[in-house]
């Protein structure tokens, strides 16, 4: 029950840090202007190589990469608490640190699952894209276990990231662009060698977006399944390291003094 | 008062330079670029399109030197607010907007690695050897473009410098830029009146001129090129000097200057 309390007033600060950046206009005239403009940019490859399947790939793929990416933000977020002077007040309370960081942070997921529908549903108004083959609740249970595991990756990293929070911002980019270069955002997971695709099915996005990749072709198994059931593994292997990372990361700082105010 | 000017700027530029060695994060959109280039070879190589690599290193080469500028030049004023420095460089001789102007250029100029990067990504992940054909047009096309970006960073940097608003604005700004500009892919594929505002985006006409240097055909209307992007970065500088009097009088007025 006081994990609960303790991630309910994390989950109050996340929202004060999500109004720091965005409010309601901000975010739907700045915000989501940018996310479709960037994946705007990436789609219209597809018609300079005049392919329609091509725009097709990477509109699911940029449409759902753009929340992966907003979720991600849970990677600085998670350094937040040593920025703000709060990390070591929550060090000695009593308790595990991981549901005040984990309530901070969630809100980004939040961000991102709205994010990745509203992206969606911009980016196929603009590129007059129809959806075949899949229903409306496959493409928001989609985009709603991708925007998830890249969280609980993000935890997991942010976790690690408390120790160099300079590098917060950085992490976040190379996160966000190796989501676009390797998880089949961009191109085919099968363009890649071997040794790169195991990486990719190890990280979140790669698993969900093929699965749903699959529903869109008219798969006629049950790949969508298997591959969204992937990503939730995916995505709770990481968590549970964030989790047990967290934990250890903090006790070490207890004892060698390494959580100051930075 | 020309060898002021001179030793100010150059004392700004290695100001910029230490400031930027102790914050690896100014270096963001160095670092991010080779993956981004290896994404967008990656699309070219896959479609069978080797030919339209050389889009991908002139999107690489502007990405990088617009986000060294919107994205780290244009905190530049909220840092040194910040960081309680501005009350002390305004006391000084030497107008702000030249220190500015230093320091953001000395950070657009960074971003120049970007290209070398990329096209070291293409020779060495794709065995793609991008030759530019016209590199006098290269050469003045990106100086020219490193003027542009500085003289609009100035606005931005102006806009940015109260504080709360940073971060939101820096996320907001470069991604419509890019895609009005035709960084990655021509304005011909965007909606006509798109095509229109595009010709008042300086990224537009660099972009078109640095992607005509990597053909062999030559390159058409360099002149009115490089005129227009130095024309409209510019404007943009003026309008980034007034606004930033501005903002700075507003500031004095309400004794905020280092008060974030």
């Amino acid at each position: 029950m006081r994990a609960l309390r303790v991630f309910s007033f994390g989950l109050l600060v996340g929202w004060r840090d999500l109004a720091v950046f965005w409010n309601w206009k901000t975010w739907t005239l700045g915000w989501i202007l940018r996310v479709c403009a960037v994946a705007g940019s990436w789609i219209l490859l597809g018609k300079l190589l005049q392919s329609e399947e091509l725009i097709e790939f990477l509109l699911i793929g940029n449409a759902i990469a753009a929340g992966a990416s907003a979720a991600a933000w849970a990677i600085p977020a998670s350094t937040w608490d040593r920025v703000d002077g709060t990390y070591p007040l929550l060090l000695i309370s009593p308790g595990s640190i991981f549901p005040a960081i984990v309530g901070r942070t969630a809100v980004w997921m939040v961000n991102g699952v709205l994010t990745s529908v509203v992206a969606f549903c911009v980016l196929s108004f603009a590129f007059d894209y129809s959806i075949e083959h899949a229903s409306y609740w496959e493409v928001g249970l989609t985009i709603i276990t991708v925007c998830t595991s890249t969280y609980c990756f993000a935890v997991f990293l942010g976790a690690w990231i408390t120790l160099l929070p300079k590098l917060r911002n950085v992490a976040l980019g190379l996160v966000a662009t190796a989501i676009t270069t390797v998880c089949g955002v961009s191109v085919p997971i099968s363009f890649w060698p071997s040794p790169v695709q195991v990486v990719a099915f190890a990280l979140p996005v790669t698993n969900g977006l093929e699965g749903f990749r699959a529903l869109v072709s008219n798969d006629m198994g049950n790949q969508f399944a298997i591959l969204l059931t992937n990503e939730i593994v995916v995505g709770a292997g990481w968590f549970l390291l964030g989790v047990l990372l967290m934990d250890v990361i903090a006790n070490r700082g207890r004892r060698d003094g390494s959580v100051e105010f930075m | 008062m020309g060898n002021v000017v001179i030793s100010a700027g150059m004392a700004a530029v290695k100001a910029q330079i230490q400031m930027t060695c102790n914050n690896v994060e100014d270096l963001l959109p160095v670092l991010t670029i080779p993956l981004s280039s290896i994404a967008m070879i990656a699309i070219f190589a896959n479609a069978g399109r080797e030919d339209l690599a050389g889009y991908a290193l002139i999107a690489a080469l502007l990405m990088t030197v617009g986000q060294m500028g919107f994205f780290v030049g244009s905190e530049v004023v909220a840092n040194d607010r910040n960081t309680q420095v501005l009350e002390l460089i305004l006391v000084t001789d030497t107008p702000y907007w030249l220190v500015l102007v230093a320091r953001i250029l000395t950070l657009t100029i960074v971003g120049v690695v970007g290209f070398l990067e990329s096209w070291l990504i293409a020779w060495i992940v794709f065995d793609y050897k991008i030759q530019v054909h016209d590199l006098s047009v290269f050469t003045f096309t990106l100086l020219a473009t490193l003027v542009a970006i500085t003289g609009t960073c100035i606005v931005t940097a102006a806009i940015f410098c109260f504080g709360r608003t940073t971060r939101t604005l820096q996320n907001i700004i470069s991604g419509p830029l890019y895609l009005v500009g035709g960084v990655l892919v021509p304005v011909t594929f965007l909606p006509d009146w798109i095509q229109v505002i595009a010709q008042g985006v300086f990224f537009y006409w660099a972009a078109d001129l640095l992607r005509a240097t990597l053909t062999v055909d030559g390159v058409q209307g360099v002149a009115i090129g490089i005129w227009m992007i130095l024309f409209l970065g510019i404007c943009g500088g003026a309008v980034g000097v007034f606004l930033l009097q501005r903002m700075l009088d507003r500031l004095r007025r309400n004794g905020a200057l280092s008060l974030l």
